[in-house]
């Protein structure tokens, strides 16, 4: 209601639609119409600041941003606020102001209509990006998990999506160092510790838990720890690793991020299962299924290889008395016996030395750089490993070759010189070694 | 990195401004959320005048930052800042420094001088807050929900964030070439950056670092400030261990802007 008397720009201020008025410096209403004193329920606003008629969020919005730049700036335009009011829901409005010698002048215009259509369309793209970010993350991890072909790869490609998705502010990656202890950073080791079996958050751990160990051993930062995201990456039932994701800033559960986390993870797995048993197929197209040694092919291999060396050796091994063990105790006893075998000449030869099952009860090993003697007490020691006392007992007939660095024979030729020299041992009563040199 | 080297990474990045006094006791002023360093224009002019050497900056993502700088997961808590400050002391061979921080940079201060207390002479905090949202027994001001809304409100005001503003600057009629100086770029932000920076202001909790300051200071505290109020104010001041509290007559968030000569006034009386 507007009383008889007031002037005609008296009027044109109190009855127009939108708000006006002007502050001080402090940002009180110095004075204000009637639109504003009905919009937010109150008769006389004057020396109240513009800041205590809105609501809390724009209200900060207000004070940190729209005072600043009217301060510095000199005005602002259409920037969305919203009125608090006494009765009914808040209003929001569009403020725009200008900043005179020395006071603010300033109009509010309603925007309830414009501003829920405009927060629907923000919601809506705000769901787009968070499913697009989603799916380019499923992605481009996707890809980095193919192009791995081993663990290690696939823990840093696992450890990049982590990075680039969730912003973590320290990232660590926790793995198996015995007796269900694992290293952290710098050398570190924590206590034995079991991780979480799925994607787990946790709170800032309290002094003194087992938590705060762990995560002390694991993080470069702990003292900053707001909240850690432990992720085990499995295989085979396995915990191969556990990936860190430490933040320095604590935030609210996030369900989207959580799934993310487990489909992340479970597409790590996958491609772990993958590379393992890639790595089983390459083993077993080199091994010989029974004793684990070197194969037919793969001994072949080395040593078309074995003169770039220089000198090396070879002995070709034929046990004696193996038939009658399989003849008396069946096969199962055989397969033992050679299993046993396997395992002697590994242990009897040096380390760098490479044993091979050639067929059979037929073993070659190939010993590089020795010398003639060399190669004779490596053969000595591989025939007393082989006879030493056991269920069913055998012993080695051995041919011995040694090569010296300027003769290249063919891997074949060199076999046959074996076998021929392993022949003599046993036509002159087995369990002793003949050696020839390559020429 | 070389001194040199990183006195050039942090002078771009930061946009360090150095005035006054060149061998007089270094202040370092940092702003809240929302501005630049052009917030401090008005309060600057007095510590020059007084033999101070007086450092300004502008916090990653605001102002003449280097944007590019702007590294999400360093910058998802205030320790991102604060090392910053810790790189600019020491960039700029600064000892003894008090540092002047205005609402969330009081916390960025805390932090900074208690990664490298042996750096700091004396900290001012203007309008401090360790936590907005309200707690158990405590009471930041906000609930959660108003953050909320707070970052759903910057959603729908993607405008001004990133647009130039028109030169029309006010005050300071005796000083045009300051004006001058302050326009081109001052409050400018990426508006994914005020965002974020919104997120990490205002949902950080930092109350359990107060105590672990150990330099001088001094608690200062508008009236009805609706950001930070007196109760807030007098909380940090009673868990920081020595330090003072002085009550302004000016009122609102940001004294530094309305009332800049009485700011002034209170922080050199503390440093005498």
């Amino acid at each position: 209601m507007i009383e008889e008397g007031l002037g005609r720009f008296e009027r044109l201020f109190h009855e127009a639609p939108c708000a006006l008025f002007t502050l001080d410096q402090h940002g009180r209403i110095l004075e204000a119409n009637r639109t504003l004193g009905d919009w937010v329920g109150a008769t006389d606003l004057v020396g109240v600041r513009l800041a205590d008629v809105l609501v809390p969020s724009s209200r900060i919005l207000y004070d940190t941003r729209v005072l600043p730049v009217l301060a510095v700036g000199g005005r602002v335009d259409e920037v969305v606020l919203s009125l608090a009011s006494t009765s009914g829901p808040s209003r929001p409005v569009l403020l725009t102001a200008r900043a005179g010698a020395d006071a603010v002048h300033g109009a509010l215009i309603e925007a309830t209509e414009r501003t829920r259509f405009e927060s629907d369309l923000v919601v809506a793209r705000r769901t787009a990006e968070d499913s697009a970010r989603a799916l380019d993350a499923l992605r481009t991890s996707a890809e980095s998990f193919l192009a791995s072909s081993t663990e290690e790869e696939l823990l840093q490609a696992l450890t990049q999506t982590f990075v680039q998705t969730f912003r973590p502010s320290e990232i660590a990656v926790l793995t198996p160092a015995g007796e269900s202890r694992w290293h952290g950073v710098d050398g570190g080791v924590t206590e034995a510790w079991a991780p979480p079996t799925a994607p787990t958050v946790l709170p800032r751990p309290d002094a003194g838990t087992e938590a705060e160990r762990v995560l002390a051993v694991a993080l470069r930062r702990p003292e900053r720890l707001a909240q850690a995201v432990l992720t085990p990456v499995s295989v085979e039932g396995e915990t191969i690793a556990v990936i860190v994701c430490a933040f320095h800033r604590e935030r609210e559960p996030d369900e989207g991020a959580q799934r993310l986390r487990e489909s992340i993870a479970q597409n790590a797995g996958v491609a772990l299962t993958r590379i393992r048993l890639q790595g089983r197929l390459a083993r077993s197209a080199r091994e010989d299924p029974l004793t684990g040694l070197l194969n037919r092919g793969a001994l072949h291999a080395q040593l078309e290889t074995a003169a770039a060396f220089g000198r090396f050796g070879i002995l070709f091994l034929d046990l004696d008395g193996f038939k009658s063990v399989n003849d008396v105790h069946g096969h199962v006893a055989g397969d033992e016996v050679l299993v046993r075998t396997a395992a002697r000449l590994k242990g009897a030869v040096r380390d760098r030395d490479v044993v091979a099952r050639w067929g059979g009860d037929e073993f070659v090993v190939v010993c590089f750089g020795v010398e003639r003697s060399q190669l004779e007490a490596v053969a000595s020691r591989v025939a007393a490993e082989v006879a030493a006392p056991a269920e069913h007992p055998v012993t080695a007939s051995i041919g011995a070759v040694v090569v010296d660095a300027e003769s290249h024979p063919s891997a074949d030729t060199l076999l046959e010189l074996a076998d021929a020299a392993m022949y003599r041992s046993k036509q002159a009563g087995g369990a002793r070694v003949t050696l020839v040199e390559a020429s | 990195m070389s001194t040199g080297a990183l006195l050039q990474r942090v002078t771009g990045r930061n946009n360090v401004r150095v005035s006054g006094d060149p061998t007089g006791r270094p202040v370092v002023f940092a702003h809240g959320y929302g501005c630049s360093q052009a917030m401090w224009r008005d309060v600057t002019p007095a510590f020059e005048s007084a033999g101070y050497r007086v450092v300004t900056f502008d916090l990653v993502g605001a102002g003449d930052s280097d944007l590019t700088e702007y590294d999400q997961a360093k910058y998802d808590s205030l320790h991102g800042y604060a090392d910053d400050v810790v790189d600019l002391l020491r960039a700029f061979d600064l000892s003894d420094v008090v540092f002047v921080g205005h609402s969330v940079s009081s916390m960025i201060g805390v932090l900074a001088s208690i990664a490298a207390p042996e750096l700091f002479g004396a900290l001012v905090l203007v309008g401090p807050s360790p936590r907005y949202v309200d707690d158990v027994d405590y009471r930041g001001g906000f609930r959660r929900e108003d953050i909320d809304a707070l970052l759903e409100a910057l959603d729908a005001n993607p405008l001004g964030w990133s647009e130039q503003m028109a030169p029309v600057i006010v005050g300071n009629i005796d000083r045009p070439e300051l004006a001058d100086e302050w326009k081109t770029s001052f409050c400018r932000t990426d508006p994914e950056i005020a965002k974020h920076f919104a997120r990490v202001t205002f949902l950080s909790d930092n109350r359990r670092d107060l105590e672990l300051v150990s330099v001088p200071t001094l608690v200062v505290q508008s009236q009805d400030d609706a950001i930070a109020s007196t109760d807030v104010g007098r909380w940090v001041q009673e868990r920081i261990p020595g330090s003072e509290f002085v009550a302004l007559n000016s009122t609102g968030h940001t004294p530094n802007l309305s009332s800049p000569a009485e700011l002034s006034e209170h922080i050199l009386r503390f440093l005498r």
